[in-house]
């Protein structure tokens, strides 16, 4: 799955340590995540959308 | 800021709390198997002996405790991670130990029961690598 997380965050000028702190998980799993190695659970990408103020689609792409 | 060090930590300290109760628990268990073993001279087939066989068995009841707590606390990749290592571990000793026992009808030492154990505990750490490296 693709996502945008790496672009949106930058935006936000976090670091991925920032974002893995407002979201309650590691630093490696932001990363996992930004690399597109590791899909996100949906109540993890709706977190990630929210704090974004994204549509969830809007970040993650199949 | 303070937050981001919380979660940190968080994750540090179950870590770190994870290994001091696993190291104390092996702990024990190094210390009850030979006293264990000493004990039963004599009680074999007896209520004590059979309790005194058990000794060991306390301080693996804790490791497994200290895992379950820790793995608890793990974020959702993190648990995936774990699990794919068990998974690997699992079967791999269910792939090698089935080969084993197929290889004694063809003269190979009967496989003692008790290094089950420590195979699927050396296959969990070769798992956890595979995993590691593979959302890296």
């Amino acid at each position: 799955m693709k996502n945008s997380v790496r672009d949106f965050r930058a935006q936000l000028h976090w670091t991925q340590a920032d974002l893995a702190e407002k979201l309650g998980v590691s630093r490696q799993t932001v990363n996992a995540i930004e690399t597109e190695k590791y899909d996100p659970s949906l109540p993890l990408a709706f977190k990630i959308a929210k704090l974004f103020r994204r549509p969830v689609e809007e970040i993650f792409k199949a | 800021m303070s937050r981001m060090l919380d979660v940190e930590n968080a994750m540090d300290a179950n870590a770190k709390r994870y290994l001091k109760e696993f190291l104390s628990s092996m702990a024990g268990y190094t210390v009850l198997v030979p006293l264990s073993i000493r004990l039963l001279r004599g009680h074999e087939h007896t209520v004590l002996g059979y309790g005194l066989a058990f000794l060991p068995i306390i301080p693996s009841g804790f490791a497994l405790w200290a895992f379950l707590r820790f793995f608890r606390e793990l974020d959702e990749l993190q648990r995936r991670i774990q699990l794919e290592a068990v998974a690997f571990s699992f079967l791999a000793t269910c792939f090698i130990t089935l080969t084993w026992a197929f290889q004694q009808n063809a003269g190979l030492p009967q496989f003692d029961v008790s290094w089950v154990a420590p195979l699927l505990i050396l296959l969990w750490g070769v798992g956890l690598g595979i995993a590691k490296r593979r959302y890296q």
